[in-house]
Formats: structure tokens, C-alpha cells, sequence
């Protein structure tokens, strides 16, 4: 049984898909990801009913001949079966440059508000505490040779160097990438991403996409060369239930002094008056700033032909 | 506009809450938002009034649970409250007679309230006779509490459904009180109400709220996870989601009950309303 760690990135960059992105910075994003059956919570079922649950979120032909419980059409239809050990929330740095963006230790505290009574999902400052934005690979790296280093002392296998990214069991945990189904659509913005980021996000990593209402998540894996190659490690759950609280709306509401009870948890709520966050004044942070992905990436040196 | 100067609003939600959902509760918030805005309201309390067992809705679970988890989800709000009184009738009650109960209980306690404004107690006598006589649908200009319909677009249109409402339950619900209709779609609402006399005669009554963010947490799909063994959280307050699944809520079985059996409302005949 594969053991999947789901992560969940903020503002990857994505800077023309504002949604996404500003979705993430209040978390509102991992809720409505959260109301995704592919994450049923591990916990519950398997402590109501037994101590290993085996999960398949979203096989339309399970092998196992159980009536199993399809969500959608996926594009890869699978037999094997997940179970979900843990879901990293990881908010973006203060670097990133995002128009409106609140200070990292705001957007941490808030998520820690929000998952406080989560025990599988956890928020991790590692990225937000980078001087710089951090590209999504180096985030992902850091927290797999982390999860795989844990996983190894706990069972006291010894797989060899913990940062081979090659030498991996059956049966130690892998670490997903977790998004909505626009975040795909930005693997095609010129400038956003590096080919061999994306291959490794698709190709060794996987990605776990929720995606709901009109949004084509298909479309945008068809029309990816590097994505449709690795079909097998992109995971598409269909959100059933319309759910599009983003953190636009919300922010919008919280200027214009209206209630935004029941879309965020209460502590969120507190906590943003406490500290008078999201105003007309923090919204125009970063106003006339170019996202930081854009300039970092340019600014990388160019490879020579002899490398 | 002064704060003496605008009219109190109660809300009241009539519904099956089966069960209650993050939905109901931003119908609230939304209202109470839209109403203050215009300046010439002040929201000062939310009913949420359960539907008793007798309405026979399919899957419809017991009044008490349904009353319960309502009070679990409110819990936390400091101006909506579950009022029992229609979950425990033994018949289905229709929306309208649940109106003229909460609307005589908030008159009474106004008067209860008020022991030296003599000339505030004469007119809120001329109210309660003006709400006892059926005949006078006016939109009264006291001080008193106005009582309105909350409801999804869905109720709304749940008018046009032969047999489902008395005409006259319609027009005393517009004419006498008013709706606040909560809508993604306000251009729907806004035909609907276009396309109806009773609604189109009283549409000063009618408040359509526009709600930008889609939320479309049915208890019906709420239902069909739980009896999935799916996760529902953070669709439902967690008191609510904890409370389901401490008494076995919502399974396969339960969604089966009055299968066979016609809702209430369609089972009544038309006969003489009682007040």
C-alpha cells in the first residue's frame, strides 16, 4: 500500500490566476480541498472501523471488486490503493511578492488557528521563513527528505542515503503536490515555471488535483507534454459540491466590513480583527511589484553548452 | 439614520435542516448584511425553525436530532436561535401559521418589554389587530419587529409547485411580512418574481440577496457523503459533524424513510385556512 503525503503549497506561481493563489493565502483553498472525498479522512475511518484503512479515492474499477465510490472519470484508472498519513500546509514567503499579500507570520498563525483541530494536517513555516520566494521543487525536496528521514528512524530501515531520491521502497511515503485545477494551467505561462521543475513536480513527485465547477483539469494535463507523460502520478478529484469561497471574496467582504462567518473558523476570524488585517491599505501591497518567480527565474544563470 | 429610527428585523428560517449545513448559516449572515446595508433596517435576531416529523419528507431523520444539531451549529452566534416550537407539532405546519406564531410571540414580548410608552403600547395593539384581521396586508411603518421569510432561491420558486402552497399562504408570507430570498442567480429571482401577480404586487416585500460566493453545500449532498462513509468536514460546524457521528446519523436506511409516502403539503387538501 502506498503511503501518500499530501502537500499543499501556497502561491506557487501563478501569478496570472489570482483566484488560486489568493485563495491559498487564507487557506480557504485547503478547506475546500479538504471537502474532497479523495481526503476522507483517513482518521475517521480508520479509527471507527479499523486500524489500517485502505483508501481509493478515486478508482472507477477497483480490482478489489468493492463498490467503490467514483468521484470522476479519472484519466488513469487505478487498482492500487493510498493511505493518506498526512497533509502539509505551507504558505508562501513574504517574498513572493503577491499584490495584497499579508506578512508570513499572520498567514502561519491563521493556518495553525484553522488546523488546530485537524490531526492529520499540519502547517509547516519552513518555506515562509526563506529570505527569498522558493521554488516549488525546493519546497517539495525539502519536505520529502524530511517525511523520508522520519519514515526511516521510525521504522529503522536503513534505504541507504536518505536524500537519494531513487531509492524508495513500496512502501515509503511519498509526497504529493496538492492544487486546484487552475494551478495546472499555469505550467503554461511562459516564464512561470522551469521544464525540469515541472518535470519533477509531475515526474517524481505526483499531483493530487481538486478541481469543481467549469474548470477543465483534463484539458490542461492533454495540452501538457510533460504532464501527459505523467499521467500516472496526476490524481484529479472532482468536487462535487460547489464550494468557491476564495480568498478574493472573503478579503473583499472583510474591507467592506461584511460578515465572513462560516467561510473562515472563528479563531481565523478573531484573529484577523485582533489584528486588523486585510484593509483597504494591505491590499495594495506589493502593488506595482513584479512577482518574484518572474524575476528569479531570469535571473538564473544560463547552462553553457558544454554542461 | 439614527438607530431608533430603523426598523427591527427578526429572520426566520423554516426548513428541514437535515441536517444543517454552513450553507443555512451564511444564508443568515448574508441577509443580516444586506438588510443593515440599505440603512433602514438592524437585524435583531435569527429563528431557525426546524420542519416537525409530520411533513414526511424522504429521508427526513427525527425532529429531535434535526433540533439539536441546529442548536450544536448556532452555538457560537449571538443572535440566531433554534426555536423548537414547529419541530414538535404533531402535523406538518404550514410556513405561513408558523409566521403568525413567531410573528404574536415577538408583539407579545415587545409589549412585555415596554411598560411606560403608552403611545408605543396604542400602536403596537393597532398592529396586533391589524395582524389578526387576514384582510390587511400593509407594510406597517412601527417600531415593532418586522418578521421575514429567509429562504434560498429554491423556496421561492418552490411557489410555482402545483399544490405545494395555498394562494393565500403566498400572499399573506409577501404581503404581510416579506421574504429575504438568498440567490446566485438574482436575474432567476427577479424573473420569477416578475412572472408572478402575488409576488410582482408585493415585490417592495421581496429582498433578493445576491450571494457572490457559490456555495452549494446541500444537506442532500451532505446525506449522500455521510451515507458514503465520505468526509463532510468543514462542510458542517465539527459540533455537528461530531454529533452525527456519535448516534449513527444518516445512513443508507435513514434516507429510505417515507419513501412511499406523499409530503404532507401535497396530502392536504385545499380547505378553509386556520388561523
Amino acid at each position: 500500500m502506498e503511503k501518500i503525503c499530501c502537500m499543499f503549497l501556497d502561491d506557487a506561481p501563478c501569478f496570472l490566476v489570482d483566484n488560486l493563489t489568493e485563495r491559498r493565502r487564507l487557506l480557504l483553498d485547503l478547506r475546500r480541498v479538504l471537502l474532497s472525498h479523495c481526503f476522507c479522512p483517513i482518521t475517521s475511518r480508520a479509527i471507527d472501523r479499523c486500524p489500517v484503512t485502505q483508501y481509493n479515492p478515486i478508482c472507477p474499477m477497483s480490482e478489489s471488486g468493492e463498490d467503490q465510490e467514483c468521484h470522476q472519470p479519472m484519466i488513469y484508472p487505478i487498482s492500487g490503493q493510498f493511505q493518506v498519513v498526512g497533509g502539509i500546509v505551507s504558505p508562501v514567503s513574504d517574498g513572493y511578492g503577491k499584490q495584497g499579500l499579508v506578512l508570513a507570520k499572520h498567514r502561519i498563525a491563521m493556518a495553525r488557528l484553522a488546523l488546530q483541530s485537524s490531526d492529520w494536517v499540519s502547517v509547516d513555516d519552513w518555506e515562509s521563513q526563506q529570505p527569498d520566494w522558493t521554488e516549488t521543487v525546493v519546497t517539495m525536496r525539502y519536505h520529502y527528505g524530511r517525511i523520508l528521514k522520519q519514515y526511516q528512524e521510525g521504522t529503522g530501515k536503513d534505504s541507504g542515503p536518505t536524500t537519494n531520491p531513487h531509492h524508495l521502497t513500496s512502501s515509503s511515503p511519498r509526497l504529493k503536490l496538492l492544487c486546484g485545477a487552475d494551478f495546472l494551467d499555469t505550467f503554461k505561462v511562459p516564464g512561470l515555471w522551469l521544464d525540469d521543475h515541472v518535470e519533477e513536480v509531475a515526474g517524481r513527485f505526483g499531483l493530487v488535483c481538486v478541481s469543481r465547477g467549469g474548470l477543465e483539469p483534463e484539458l490542461a494535463v492533454h495540452e501538457s507534454e510533460t504532464l501527459s507523460r505523467h499521467w500516472r502520478n496526476i490524481f484529479l478529484v472532482r468536487e462535487w459540491v460547489r464550494n468557491e469561497t476564495s480568498a478574493t471574496e472573503v478579503r473583499r467582504a472583510l474591507r467592506r466590513g461584511l460578515s465572513v462567518k462560516y467561510l473562515l473558523p472563528d479563531s481565523v476570524i478573531k484573529y484577523i480583527h485582533q489584528h486588523n488585517l486585510y484593509t483597504g491599505d494591505s491590499e495594495l501591497k506589493n502593488k506595482d511589484v513584479l512577482l518574484r518567480p518572474l524575476t528569479k527565474q531570469t535571473e538564473m544563470p544560463v547552462k553553457t553548452l558544454d554542461d | 439614520m439614527e438607530p431608533q429610527d430603523l426598523t427591527k428585523v427578526v429572520l426566520l428560517a423554516c426548513g428541514s435542516f437535515n441536517p444543517i449545513t454552513n450553507m443555512h448559516l451564511r444564508m443568515f449572515e448574508l441577509a443580516r448584511d444586506y438588510l443593515e446595508d440599505t440603512g433602514q433596517y438592524i437585524v435583531v435576531r435569527g429563528i431557525i425553525s426546524a420542519v416537525g416529523d409530520g411533513y414526511k419528507k424522504k429521508g427526513l431523520i427525527e425532529a429531535c436530532h434535526r433540533v439539536d444539531m441546529a442548536r450544536l451549529a448556532t452555538d457560537t452566534s449571538d443572535w440566531i436561535k433554534v426555536d423548537a416550537w414547529e419541530s414538535q407539532q404533531p402535523e406538518w405546519v404550514e410556513t405561513a401559521k408558523v409566521m403568525r406564531h413567531h410573528y404574536k410571540e415577538l408583539m407579545t414580548a415587545e409589549q412585555n418589554n415596554d411598560y411606560v410608552d403608552t403611545a408605543k403600547k396604542r400602536r403596537i395593539e393597532a398592529t396586533k389587530h391589524a395582524f389578526e384581521d387576514p384582510s390587511s396586508y400593509h407594510t406597517r411603518r412601527d417600531n415593532g419587529p418586522q418578521l421575514k421569510l429567509l429562504c434560498g432561491a429554491d423556496v421561492l420558486e418552490s411557489f410555482g409547485v402545483p399544490n405545494l402552497w395555498k394562494h393565500e399562504d403566498i400572499a399573506e408570507i409577501v404581503g404581510r411580512y416579506g421574504l429575504v430570498c438568498i440567490t446566485r442567480n438574482g436575474c432567476d429571482a427577479h424573473k420569477f418574481i416578475h412572472q408572478s401577480e402575488v409576488l410582482w404586487k408585493h415585490r417592495k416585500n421581496i429582498h433578493v440577496v445576491r450571494e457572490w460566493v457559490t456555495n452549494e453545500i446541500s444537506a442532500t449532498h451532505v446525506r449522500r457523503a455521510l451515507g458514503r462513509g465520505q468526509t463532510v468536514r468543514y462542510l458542517l460546524p465539527d459540533p455537528v459533524v461530531s454529533y452525527i457521528r456519535e448516534h449513527g446519523l444518516y445512513s443508507a436506511e435513514s434516507e429510505q424513510k417515507n419513501a412511499d409516502v406523499v409530503l404532507a403539503p401535497l396530502q392536504r387538501h385545499t380547505g378553509p385556512s386556520s388561523s
